[in-house]
């Protein structure tokens, strides 16, 4: 279970109103290496994880993740909730306002709705934290994107914010497949699924 | 770091412990480790003290 502090983990105090931007950076919610799907890649691969240090940092980050969409959901309301009609279409943020005024509804940039082929669950660990760690990657890849294209210095700093915490993600994945791996096999790492195959990880104890 | 390195794997090393930034810092750079502090080349001035001070965050 979990405990809702009400509070962001970093603070978003946007003055301006632009749906253009907010049109942009609703892909970090609900767009391919969005926060949502982050979260729920971790928050499901977590289960099956053959170690529990592994789980637990799983539920860690995905529980991060969870606070970095709502500071995304956070910067896409500031930027619209001052929004009228004529913001929205000289925005080209018309065709959303019609389907959502001015909601939050997940979807990437370019129109395509949240779905859970966005992220993968394979059941193999090494498989999984290989996953977790591109995917750390392409957020922050999208967040770089992101701060070069857009101009207000109110907006970019919780966008900078967000992308440093990607860089420590991939760091903490990485120390888990090393921890992974001090307990399989170095001569041959797939010799058998570890998350699947348990009779095979008796010996080393994993 | 004497970690041993093999093929067809990824490799990361283990990070060193090291003096952390105060908390300040830390949420400013969005981690409390240096050696993690790596920022991207598009610069811009940090409005984060003006956020700070600033009303509700919360919305």
């Amino acid at each position: 279970m979990w405990t809702y502090e009400k509070r962001l983990q970093y603070p978003v105090n946007i003055s301006i109103t632009c749906p253009k931007t907010a049109s942009l950076i609703i892909s970090q919610f609900g767009g391919p290496d969005g926060e949502l799907a982050a979260s729920m890649r971790y928050l499901s691969q977590r289960y099956t994880m053959p170690c529990k240090e592994i789980s637990g940092l799983l539920t860690d980050i995905g529980t991060e993740e969870l606070a970095h969409l709502e500071i995304i959901c956070a910067i896409i309301y500031q930027l619209t909730k001052n929004m009228d009609v004529e913001d929205a279409k000289a925005a080209g943020f018309d065709a959303y306002y019609i389907d959502h005024t001015a909601a939050l509804w997940p979807t990437a940039a370019a129109g395509i709705p949240f779905n859970a082929c966005e992220f993968q669950s394979k059941g193999d660990a090494i498989t999984d934290l290989h996953e977790d760690l591109a995917a750390e990657q392409k957020a922050r890849t999208t967040y770089d994107n992101l701060i070069r294209i857009i101009p207000h210095a109110e907006v970019r700093d919780p966008l900078r914010f967000l992308r440093a915490r990607e860089i420590v993600h991939f760091q903490r994945f990485g120390e888990a497949l090393e921890q992974l791996k001090s307990n399989l096999d170095s001569k041959n790492f797939y010799y058998f699924n570890p998350e699947f195959d348990k009779r095979m990880k008796e010996p080393k104890g994993l | 770091m004497n970690q041993q390195l093999y093929l067809a794997i990824a490799s990361i090393p283990p990070q060193l412990w090291e003096t952390p930034y105060d908390p300040p810092t830390a949420l400013k750079n969005g981690t409390v480790f240096p050696s993690l502090n790596l920022q991207f080349y598009v610069n811009f001035e940090s409005s984060i003290n003006q956020i700070l001070t600033g009303g509700d965050s919360h919305k």
